[in-house]
């Protein structure tokens, strides 16, 4: 991605990304972690995005860090998308927040980056029930994404 | 370190990321979008010629 990141590190396998949003607030840690999902016959990748709780170690997204660095953030999501696209290309990744203000942030952090993800991947959104192609400006429930085959022949 | 793929950037690989697919809030943003996804369907696009029921 070319949008200003977090250097995030990941696991062997790797579907679990942290890393360390940095900001007035100090260092939070963050994680972003794709989970295999199976409806209808069809695997995906589930997103799940948010803060690791010191106590407990684990993943919520209870937490509101304000860190002032939201498109920093959401450009490191998208980049771990691609990532994740890169190792599992044939594996849909659906994303969508806890709530309508998350999912907006989706739908912010896809469109501030589209030039690039749209160039790897193919984005639908979801809206009243049906799956559209990514527009920008258009407030999704969800969205899909999928790695756009590679002509080799070319 | 460690090379996952052609990167911008080397992804840096550590044994002390652990999994967080067993976690609460994993799991119930996993089972809602199943739910959604049983109910609307996959884009076409993306599961034409492949298997599913």
């Amino acid at each position: 991605m070319n949008s200003d990141k977090y250097r995030y590190v990941t696991n062997e396998i790797p579907l679990d990304f942290q890393f360390e949003s940095d900001g007035p607030k100090g260092k939070i840690k963050k994680l972003v972690s794709y989970t295999l999902q199976n409806a209808g016959g069809f695997s995906y990748f589930n997103l799940a995005f948010g803060d690791i709780d010191e106590t407990t170690g684990e993943l919520n997204d209870l937490a509101r860090s304000d860190n002032e660095d939201r498109n920093k953030i959401l450009a490191t999501i998208a980049a771990t998308v691609i990532e994740v696209t890169e190792n599992f290309p044939d594996i849909m990744v659906y994303a969508e927040g806890s709530t309508p203000a998350g999912t907006r942030l989706y739908q912010i952090g896809i469109a501030a980056n589209w030039e690039e993800i749209e160039s790897i991947l193919t984005v639908y959104g979801l809206i009243n029930g049906k799956w559209q192609p990514f527009t920008k400006n258009v407030n999704y429930e969800a969205f899909m994404g999928l790695r756009k085959k590679r002509n080799f022949a070319e | 370190m460690k090379n996952t793929g052609n990167k911008q950037h080397k992804t840096q690989v550590s044994k002390e990321v652990k999994s967080h697919a067993n976690d609460p809030y994993v799991v119930k943003k996993a089972k809602e979008s199943k739910a959604t996804l049983e109910k609307y369907g996959f884009p076409e696009e993306f599961i034409k010629g492949k298997m599913g029921h």
